[in-house]
């Protein structure tokens, strides 16, 4: 163990270091506990006085350069924006995970970089900007639209908590936030090129609302909420043609020319990435929020097993040739028995976990600026639905 | 071509998932708490409740309505299941089940249909 030789109250440092080419071990430095050290303070002082080999980023040290992103005790954080006085006992510092390690702390962000690069995520005006041009004003209202997407500084710590990133290609959740950035922009003109690339396999649908990316963004870009409005976008875009033939197609010749400009990065992420650590089957125990998310979608099996039982109530209360009462006395009896009382005990808190995370996460798209109409169609439409059939059995 | 297919495909897909979450996040407690409340309580009020159910079951829409509940909350389900899977790595399974079960979920609407006719 290496330490720092003044006697203040100290913290303990377990960094993952990890050689080029080599296995990741643990280095634990005892560093002076100060109450206005960041992890990044920390860092910079074993390497001036401890341990000059130490590798990692840094830069700005205030939170707007994205460059010190480290996993601190199993989370993703920014090590300029996280104190040791927070911190209890021996501090885990890791690399980010789901990037191939360079160095110690450094990871290799390409593959993130090349999302960026795919989903054109910079500004595609309709017309070529010329000089002398006039300015492309904006109201305060179109500025509001997108701003709090614009705010993302590309410190990939959403990717490193997302986990669908880290299992299988996906194009991640900045790239994705930036994308519908500039879709809401009234400036841009290239959303159909954008909405093309974010409704393939590796786009938004590999999104399962595991909510991660939001919590640990330092800049409250909120991805998880622009990859939902993202998704509502890509779903009208790739419904539209169906519902609405002979009408112009909606990436027209100057933008799906672009829709070449993927490069070298439209390769597979998993051939990108390199040596990304793989995650085994239970990379959901290792957070909170993994867990959560876990249990929220196994909620899915008692969905299906209480519609099945539907089903088979309403086929008893139905069946054909039987006098009413005989097939009401057929089905209090279906009602009344052990087996559907024991289904409609067990089905009740998972399908009110289901209710409230589901209502909880629809205004999500609600909020969109994009496609509004189409939104609100699809939610009023089973809320109509809802109402008529709890109406027919209270008349 | 085949790129717009797909995303075609994953847009009506998402799109039924949505609306059978909604429908089953508005109704499936409340027809939960409903199916307790007749259980549990004294046999004629239940007998009573599953009267209504009946009389309101011989309306052509009504059956049409549960039909359509049923079916959607099983396509959502089935769209769960298959993430579920995904996310536990089983890469066979889901390969092999979770076509499997929107099929079952897509073949709910005519099976219901004929079996409440």
């Amino acid at each position: 163990m290496m330490s720092a030789s003044d006697d203040e109250d100290t913290v303990v440092l377990r960094i993952v270091r990890c050689e080029p080419g080599g296995d990741p071990t643990a280095v634990e430095y005892t560093v002076p506990r100060r109450r206005s050290w960041s992890i990044l303070d920390a860092l910079q002082h074993i390497k001036d006085r401890i341990d000059p080999t130490l590798s990692f980023r840094g830069s700005c040290r205030m939170g707007i350069c994205g460059s010190c992103g480290v996993k601190a005790d199993g989370t993703p954080v920014l090590a300029c924006g996280t104190f040791l006085r927070d911190a209890r006992g021996p501090l885990v510092i890791e690399p980010l995970d789901h990037f191939p390690v360079e160095r110690d702390l450094i990871v290799g962000v390409d593959d993130a970089l090349g999302s960026l690069t795919q989903l054109q995520t910079y500004l595609r005006p309709a017309t070529p900007a010329r000089p002398g041009d006039p300015p492309r004003r904006q109201t305060p209202a179109q500025l509001r639209a997108y701003r709090h997407y614009s705010m993302c500084i590309n410190c990939m710590l959403c990717y490193s908590a997302c986990p669908q990133y880290g299992l299988d290609d996906f194009l991640g959740p900045a790239a994705l936030a930036l994308a519908q950035r500039y879709n809401l922009d009234s400036r841009d003109a290239g959303s159909a090129v954008r909405l093309e690339r974010a409704g393939a396999r590796d786009g938004v649908w590999r999104c399962t609302v595991v909510g991660t990316c939001t919590e640990v963004c330092p800049a409250k870009v909120q991805p998880a909420t622009a990859i939902q409005q993202l998704k509502v976008a890509s779903a009208t875009h790739g419904i539209r043609p169906l519902v609405s033939r002979g009408r112009a197609p909606l990436a027209d010749a100057s933008t799906s020319s672009a829709s070449d400009d993927t490069g070298p990065s439209s390769a597979p992420a998993s051939e990108r990435r390199r040596d990304h650590r793989a995650m085994g089957r239970l990379w959901w125990t290792r957070q909170r929020s993994y867990r959560r998310y876990m249990i929220r979608e196994s909620t899915a099996l008692l969905t299906a097993a209480y519609a099945v039982f539907l089903l088979y109530m309403a086929v008893l209360l139905c069946a054909g040739g039987l006098p009413i009462e005989a097939r009401v006395e057929r089905a209090t009896r279906a009602l009344v028995s052990p087996g559907a009382l024991l289904l409609h005990a067990i089905a009740l808190p998972f399908l009110a976990l289901h209710a409230f995370s589901w209502l909880r996460i629809a205004p999500l798209l609600l909020s969109s600026g994009h496609s509004r109409a189409w939104v609100v169609a699809m939610w009023a439409a089973p809320v109509l639905a809802a109402v008529a059939v709890v109406a027919g059995a209270l008349s | 071509m085949r790129r717009q297919t797909s995303s075609r495909s994953h847009a009506l897909s998402w799109l039924l998932f949505g609306a059978g979450g909604t429908l089953t996040a508005l109704l499936f407690p409340a027809l939960i708490i409903a199916g307790l409340v007749l259980a549990l309580s004294d046999p004629s009020v239940a007998r009573e409740g599953m009267h209504r159910a009946a009389v309101l079951l011989d309306a052509r829409w009504a059956r049409w309505g549960l039909v359509a509940l049923v079916t959607l909350a099983l396509w959502h389900a089935a769209h769960r299941i298959g993430l579920l899977l995904h996310d536990l790595r089983f890469p066979v399974a889901r390969r092999i089940l979770a076509p499997l079960l929107y099929v079952m979920a897509a073949a709910a609407a005519p099976i219901g249909l004929a079996l409440l006719r």
